[in-house]
C-alpha cells in the first residue's frame, strides 16, 4: 500500500508504453466484492428519523443513489429492479449550483447514504473474494464515438439510438453520425452486447471485472485511481446534492476521454472512475458459486459495470463505482473499453 | 413412435396460424435501421405462440443427437456445447408453460426444421406480428397496456415483470393475425442476418443479407422498454447468444392450395 501511495504521490504516473491505444497491466491478485462492509447501525435510526421528518428540500435531500436505485439483488433472470431503466439521467434539470468540488458532503446525508449502501450490498455480495489476474492489455481510454463510428461503418451494426424521449437530442446518433463536436467523447447508449460486438470486431474483448479493477486500482485497491484522497477535479463526476448532474468539473455530461490526466490510474489508464460506466465481461451474481477465479461467465441478466459516470457521486463511498446494469439496456451513462490478453 | 409423431404434427398444426399473404409496410422511420418499405409476403404458417419450455424440452431429449435438422454451423456448435445451456437454464426457474429461453439461433433453427418448418424471416415475423404495418405495436400505438415489457411504471403498470405463459394474453393485445406476445415476453430469433441497411427497398418475401455476423431479434422482452418492443425495432445478436430474455417461434411453408384463405385478414 505504501509503495503504491508513494508512486501516486509524485503526481500522475506517466503513460508508459501505449501500443495501438492500449497500456500494459501486470499480473497480480485483486480482491473483488465490497471494498469494506461498513454497516453503520447508527445510520439506521437516522434514516428512520429522517423519513419521519424529511430534510428540507433546500438542503438538497437527494440521498438516494444517483443511478440504479436500491435494486433487488441481481443474478438470475428475476425481476428487473425498478431503477434499472428509470435511473436514466433525466433530460432536463439544473446544472446544479454549488457542485461538489472538494467540499465534504453534508454529514447527515453522507450517513444516510452509507446506510443505504449497506442495505444494497448485503443482498448482493457479502463476501470479498480474491481473484488472480494474468498480465493483459487494456485500452488507455474509453472507446470514443469516433472509433465506434468506424465499427458501424465497417460492419453495418446498429447505431446508438433509443426511441424514447430521454434519448433524443444529442444522444441518439443520426445514422452513423454522433452529435457534432463529440468525436472524442466516450460512446454511450451501448448495451453489453454492443460493447462485446465492438471489441470482438477489433480482435479484442471486454475486460473481466478483476482485470478492470487491476487496471484501475491495482492490487492494493486504494479508494481512488490516484490514491486515498478525493479530488473533484480528477474525474468527471456527478453529485448527490442536486439532480445528479454536475458541471463543477467542467463537464455536465460526458467529457472528451483523457480530460483528467491527474486522475489517471497507476498503469496510465484514463477516466477509470467517472465519465462513463464501463461494461465488464462478467455477470453480476448473488454469490461466487458460478464464478471461476472471480470470473462469472455464466449467462446472467445483469452484468458488472465499474467506474461510475458523469452522473455518479462517489464521495460517500468510492466503492459505489461497482454496480450492475441489465446487459440489454442502453443507457446514457454506459460506455466501455476493451482488453486483450496479448500484446496489441 | 410413428403415431406419436403424427399426433405431434397435428398438435403443432393446431398451434399455428395460416397467414394469407399480401402487402404490408415493413419498418418505421423512427428506427435508425429500418426505413419503411412496401413488402409482399406469400402465404405461410407461423406458430401462434412462442415455443414453451415443455415443448422445447420434449424435443431436446433427442434433438441434440439427431443430425438431420441442424445446419452445418449449428451442428458444429452443438458438438461443442452438448445439450446447449441445459434444461435448468432454459427454464430459468419458470413454469413449463413459459417461453423457453437461453437458446441460441442454432438451436432455434434446428428445432423449427425438425418440425418441418424454419425460423420466420424478419419480414414474415413483422407481418405476422403487426399486420399491415400501420401500427407501432401489435395492438396499436398505446403504451398504456399490460404487456410483458418494462414500462417502469410510466402508466401505472407494476414495474418489473417476468415472462408470461406463452398461451396467455388478452385478445385485444394479440397481433392482428392472432399471435400472442409478439411484443414483449421474450425476444424472438428470425432467420435473417442483421445489417443496418438490410431492409432497404421494396421487396417480395425478402430474406435479408446473404451473410453477416449477427442475426435479427424481434419483439423485445420482459426486461425491455416499450420502444425495444415496437414492431419495427431490430436487434442484432450473435447467433450463439444465450440469454434469459431470448426465445423464438417457428414458421412453416404454406400447406394449402393457392387461393384458399384461412388466416385472419390483417385489420386495416
Amino acid at each position: 500500500m505504501i509503495s503504491l501511495l508513494l508512486a501516486c504521490s509524485s503526481g500522475h504516473p506517466p503513460a508508459d508504453e501505449v501500443i495501438d491505444g492500449m497500456v500494459a497491466v501486470p499480473a497480480g491478485t485483486v480482491v473483488l466484492g465490497p471494498r469494506w462492509l461498513q454497516a453503520v447501525e447508527g445510520a439506521r435510526s437516522f434514516i428512520e428519523a429522517r423519513d419521519a421528518d424529511p430534510v428540507p428540500s433546500a438542503e438538497g435531500g437527494h440521498a438516494g443513489p444517483p443511478t440504479g436505485g436500491p435494486g433487488q439483488p441481481p443474478g438470475g433472470p428475476g425481476q428487473p429492479p425498478p431503477g434499472d431503466h428509470a435511473g436514466q439521467p433525466p433530460p432536463g434539470g439544473p446544472g446544479g449550483p454549488g457542485g461538489p468540488g472538494d467540499q465534504p458532503l453534508h454529514p447527515e446525508r453522507m450517513e444516510a447514504r452509507t446506510w443505504k449502501r449497506w442495505e444494497i450490498r448485503d443482498g448482493m455480495q457479502p463476501e470479498p473474494r480474491e481473484a488472480a489476474v494474468q498480465a493483459f492489455w487494456i485500452d488507455r481510454t474509453e472507446v470514443t464515438r469516433r472509433a465506434y463510428k468506424d465499427f458501424l461503418e465497417a460492419t453495418g451494426y446498429r447505431p446508438p439510438y433509443i426511441d424514447e424521449e430521454w434519448s433524443e437530442a444529442d444522444w441518439n446518433w443520426s445514422g452513423v453520425d454522433y452529435a457534432p463536436g463529440t468525436a472524442a467523447h466516450p460512446v454511450v447508449l451501448t448495451s453489453w452486447y454492443d460493447a462485446r460486438a465492438y471489441c470482438a470486431w477489433r480482435g479484442r474483448r471486454l475486460p473481466t471485472e478483476a482485470e478492470w479493477q487491476m487496471a484501475a486500482l491495482g492490487p492494493e485497491r486504494p479508494s481512488w485511481p490516484w490514491g486515498e484522497d478525493y479530488a473533484g477535479d480528477r474525474l468527471n463526476h456527478g453529485t448527490v446534492d442536486v439532480e445528479g448532474f454536475d458541471d463543477s468539473d467542467g463537464f455536465r455530461t460526458t467529457a472528451p476521454v483523457g480530460s483528467f490526466p491527474e486522475g489517471r490510474s497507476w498503469v496510465g489508464a484514463e477516466d477509470m472512475f467517472g465519465n462513463a460506466w464501463e461494461w465488464t465481461e462478467d455477470g453480476r451474481v448473488e454469490s461466487w458459486d458460478l464464478a471461476e477465479d472471480g470470473h462469472v461467465g455464466q449467462p446472467t441478466l445483469y452484468m458488472a459495470v465499474r467506474g461510475g459516470s458523469y452522473f455518479t457521486d462517489l464521495r460517500p463511498d468510492p466503492a459505489d463505482e461497482r454496480h450492475h446494469f441489465m446487459g440489454e439496456v442502453r443507457r446514457k451513462t454506459s460506455g466501455f473499453r476493451c482488453a486483450s490478453s496479448t500484446r496489441p | 413412435m410413428g403415431c406419436f409423431v403424427m399426433l405431434w404434427s397435428i398438435l403443432l398444426t393446431l398451434g399455428s396460424v395460416r397467414l394469407p399473404g399480401g402487402g404490408f409496410r415493413q419498418g418505421n422511420a423512427r428506427e435508425p435501421d429500418a426505413p419503411a418499405r412496401q413488402v409482399q409476403i406469400r402465404p405461410f404458417r407461423i406458430d401462434r405462440t412462442e415455443v414453451s419450455i415443455s415443448t422445447f424440452e420434449a424435443w431436446a431429449e433427442l434433438g441434440y443427437q439427431v443430425r438431420d435438422p441442424w445446419s452445418a454451423e449449428g451442428w458444429a456448435w452443438a458438438q461443442e456445447h452438448p445439450g446447449g445451456a441445459g434444461p435448468e437454464l432454459r427454464a430459468a426457474g419458470r413454469e413449463p408453460t413459459h417461453p423457453v429461453v437461453a437458446v441460441t439461433w442454432y438451436e432455434a433453427e434446428a428445432y423449427c426444421r425438425a418440425q418441418g418448418g424454419g425460423l420466420p424471416t424478419e419480414a414474415q415475423w413483422e407481418y405476422a406480428a403487426c399486420g399491415d404495418g400501420s401500427r407501432r405495436y401489435p395492438w396499436g400505438d398505446s403504451e398504456d397496456v399490460d404487456v410483458a415489457w418494462y414500462s417502469y411504471g410510466k402508466h401505472g403498470q407494476v414495474p418489473g415483470v417476468d415472462t408470461w405463459p406463452v398461451d396467455q394474453q388478452r385478445p385485444e393485445l394479440r397481433s392482428p393475425h392472432g399471435l400472442l406476445h409478439t411484443a414483449g415476453n421474450v425476444w424472438e430469433w428470425t432467420a435473417d442476418w442483421y445489417h443496418r441497411d438490410g431492409t432497404q427497398g421494396d421487396a417480395v418475401d425478402p430474406t435479408g443479407p446473404s451473410e453477416g455476423t449477427w442475426r435479427v431479434l424481434k419483439g423485445g422482452s420482459y426486461t425491455s422498454l416499450p420502444s425495444y418492443c415496437a414492431c419495427a425495432h431490430r436487434e442484432p445478436a450473435e447467433p450463439d447468444r444465450v440469454a434469459f430474455t431470448t426465445g423464438f417461434r417457428c414458421a412453416y411453408p404454406d400447406d394449402q392450395p393457392t387461393g384458399e384463405q384461412v388466416g385472419e385478414e390483417p385489420s386495416p
